[in-house]
């Protein structure tokens, strides 16, 4: 968060070429700002990993930072590919949806 | 901005580091202004030119914070301290990390550094050469001084004299 925080969670195993549906859902801990959130990430419905971020990001001031899909640029979320940045994915996202609850 | 000595010196490496980066953007910034000058002499109307360098209010210290890995943290009211941000610096690689790519500070972001500005008001395109306007050499340094005195030095050294005089 912000290079101050940072939480990874990952697969215990390599996601298989092939068509997958990935989720990514992000449960906050109350309404308040800066509340902690649960991570849940779930390949084809089945949970691969998790992870408790202590706060979240309580504005949406993004200025030099972007929204991207497929691609990571500006400050890179993970470390591990930043000489690969924007690290943009090769193969095909179809959809992407973003839900609140 | 704390004076110096209220600074723990275990966060002046952080804040020396701030004010190296930032001498170095003003160095860079003076470079570019510089050939810009140069043109000036060559066109042969530097003797009737001002320069102005117009740069926001952050120096060493971002949006007046005691420095920071990434303005981001001030822009959405995220709490902080130096020390986290020393940590936060030491787990990705330490000091000589603040002022690249892996942070993120307002002042080095070439899509909201401020680059000096050239106007001619009232004298149109073809004059502008004539209205540059020039900001003493003595900026550079000023980047070292806390906030209060380097408001004061900026004042008495803005001058509508000629480049070639205000220059010390």
């Amino acid at each position: 968060m912000m290079i101050i925080e940072r939480y990874i969670a990952r697969s215990a195993n390599r996601i298989p070429a092939g068509r997958h549906r990935i989720e990514v859902t992000m449960t906050l801990a109350s309404a308040q700002p800066l509340s902690p959130a649960e991570v849940v990430l779930k390949v084809d419905g089945q949970e691969v990993g998790r992870t408790t971020v202590k706060r979240t990001v309580p504005a949406a001031f993004s200025a030099s930072e972007t929204f991207d899909v497929g691609v990571d640029l500006g400050s890179t979320v993970s470390l591990d590919y930043f000489k690969r940045r924007p690290f943009r994915f090769d193969g095909t996202i179809r959809r992407v949806d973003v839900k609140m609850h | 901005m704390p004076a110096w000595d209220s600074i723990p010196a275990a966060q002046r490496p952080f804040q020396l580091r701030l004010i190296e980066i930032y001498a170095g953007f003003v160095e860079h910034v003076d470079a570019q202004v510089g050939k810009v000058i140069d043109e000036l002499e060559r066109l042969g109307v530097r003797d009737n030119t001002i320069v102005i360098y117009i740069f926001g209010d952050n120096g060493a210290s971002a949006q007046g914070q005691n420095g920071t890995i990434s303005e981001l943290l001030a822009q959405n009211g995220i709490p902080n301290t130096v020390e986290q941000q020393m940590a936060a610096l030491n787990t990705m690689g330490g000091l000589d990390l603040l002022g690249g790519p892996k942070t993120d500070s307002w002042q080095f972001d070439a899509t909201t550094t401020r680059m000096p500005e050239f106007t001619a008001p009232g004298l149109g395109r073809r004059a502008a050469p004539s209205a540059l306007m020039q900001m003493s050499r003595r900026t550079v340094p000023e980047c070292c001084m806390p906030l209060g005195d380097r408001g004061a030095a900026s004042a008495s050294t803005w001058t509508k004299a000629n480049s070639s005089t205000s220059t010390t």
